[in-house]
């Protein structure tokens, strides 16, 4: 978990001018940087990252924790973090 | 429409993103010492030998211009574009934030808009194995994604729209612009174009045509010289130009500095030739400018030519002028400036004509670099060269732009009166 937080971080770095400090499960997505654009290149990026395909009709996180479980439940299980 | 009924349009802004890397003033500069910013340019990633002369904008660097945020989610031309137009809107005394307005549009240029950008999905997809394109790639590389990225910037609710008409793609931007002002569509419209072609695809394309110039370290600085016995081609340049076009009595209403008045603006195609120009179509672009600004030929001062430095193009180019000036031609100041930055395919209009604007404004007339001897098939005009002129009284001035495809535009500048 502490990895996909850190995912997110260093996305949020690299993309935006002042990525936020402090982020929380409670973290809105629109609201730290994330819009639906932005989440279309960072769940690609976790794609990558673990070599898997989402499929298409996958719930659409609104928050940080949402995506965090998003992230946890498609990491494959032979992942070792 | 009568002409009774059409606004005045007034410059108010100039902003450039060149490869020389300074401000305005240092552009300018540069240019009226002859200066080239042409260097050999090889393509980073190319598994190919290939290098061309270019004007490459080596020193822009897009995270300090613009931030983080809006650098990752845009494509080198859409960069170039809107620091560009960041530049043109500051010069124009407009605060970045809260001067926006829904009466004010965007009008952009580009030739091959996100080509960086499929370039690297190509090179994911061939060289990386990967087996799918980033999501942001439409984003980036669409051809409107300049003039929208602009449009959001700077708050801008009135027309967004983008031209790609090859190399005159540019001065459409503009000539269109100032037509939108004109009818009282727009009140104000930052206008333009950008260009990053230095995608390998391009470069080789442009080199499989056998237009490029020759040059190697030593002598890629003066590879293009165009209207010169001898010369070999162009050379591609990347970067962007910007202007704040006005409805005068806006611009005199809000106090701004106005640099001169767009008052012509001429368009025509060859119909006859994909690739070859006609002088017949240029002349009709270039009349109708002047006739437009109520230019006759001896109020014309200086003429920025197209002047790619083709073996082929440039004397149509003069053969036209002479055709429009008459027995005016032997005495009129004629340039091309792509000798120093290079040809700016999408952008070259609006780059040109913003070296115009700025010339008609401080009474400074650029050279052609590297021209020392007069191609026989190009003389009958006043080649200015060397270190240009300096305290020259002239009116009025003409950029002109004329594209593959017969597409041609020109745009006629009067001195405020």
């Amino acid at each position: 978990m502490d990895n996909n937080l850190n995912f997110i971080k260093d996305y949020l770095e690299r993309h935006l001018d002042n990525p936020p400090e402090n982020l929380t499960p409670e973290s809105k997505l629109d609201e730290i940087g994330i819009d639906s654009m932005a989440l279309l290149e960072l769940i690609f990026e976790l794609e990558d990252k673990y070599d898997i395909r989402q499929s298409a009709d996958i719930p659409t996180p609104t928050t940080v924790g949402q995506l965090l479980e998003l992230m946890e439940k498609y990491k494959p299980s032979e992942v070792n973090e | 429409m009568s002409k009774i009924e059409r606004r005045r349009v007034a410059v108010t802004g100039v902003g450039l993103v060149d490869p020389f890397g300074g401000d305005t003033d240092d552009f300018f500069a540069r240019i009226m010492q002859g200066e080239s910013a042409v260097t050999l340019y090889r393509h980073p990633t190319s598994q190919t030998d290939l290098s061309q002369p270019a004007a490459c904008c080596t020193s822009f660097s897009p995270e300090q211009t613009l931030g983080r945020a809006l650098t990752s989610a845009t494509d080198r031309y859409s960069q170039f574009g809107l620091a560009a137009a960041f530049s043109a809107w500051r010069d124009a005394g407009l605060e970045r934030t809260g001067a926006g307005s829904d009466d004010y549009g965007v009008s952009w240029g580009t030739g091959v808009g996100g080509a960086l950008t499929y370039e690297q999905g190509y090179t994911d997809f061939f060289e990386r194995g990967k087996r799918r394109m980033s999501p942001l790639t439409v984003a980036l590389a669409m051809n409107n994604a300049a003039a929208s990225n602009i449009a959001i910037a700077l708050g801008l609710g009135g027309a967004c729209l983008s031209y790609s008409v090859a190399c005159a793609s540019s001065a459409v931007s503009i000539g269109e612009a100032y037509r939108r002002i004109q009818s009282g569509n727009d009140t104000l419209v930052v206008a333009g174009g950008s260009e990053a072609p230095l995608a390998l695809s391009v470069m080789l394309a442009w080199e499989a045509m056998r237009v490029v110039a020759e040059g190697d370290e030593q002598t890629a600085y003066r590879a293009c010289r165009p209207f010169q016995e001898g010369r070999t081609g162009l050379v591609l340049g990347e970067g962007a130009a910007a202007m704040v076009l006005e409805d005068w009595d806006h611009a005199v209403a809000r106090g701004a500095r106005i640099y001169c008045e767009l008052a012509g603006y001429g368009q025509s195609c060859d119909h006859s030739h994909l690739v070859r120009p006609d002088a017949t179509g240029q002349v009709r672009a270039i009349t109708a400018a002047m006739d437009e600004a109520g230019l006759s030929p001896v109020d014309v001062g200086y003429v920025n030519a197209h002047g790619t430095g083709t073996q082929e193009g440039d004397p149509i180019e003069i053969d036209a002028l002479k055709r429009v000036f008459g027995d005016a031609a032997s005495g009129l100041a004629v340039s091309s400036t792509k000798s120093m930055h290079g040809h700016l395919l999408g952008a070259a209009g609006a780059m040109e004509a913003a070296i115009t604007v700025l010339a008609l404004a401080r009474q400074q007339i650029p050279p052609t670099a590297h021209l020392q001897q007069v191609s026989a098939d190009c003389t009958g005009v006043r080649h200015v060269a060397g270190s240009g002129l300096r305290d020259v009284a002239f009116r009025a001035a003409i950029s002109n732009s004329f594209a593959f495809g017969g597409s041609n535009a020109v745009l006629a500048f009067r001195q405020v009166q």
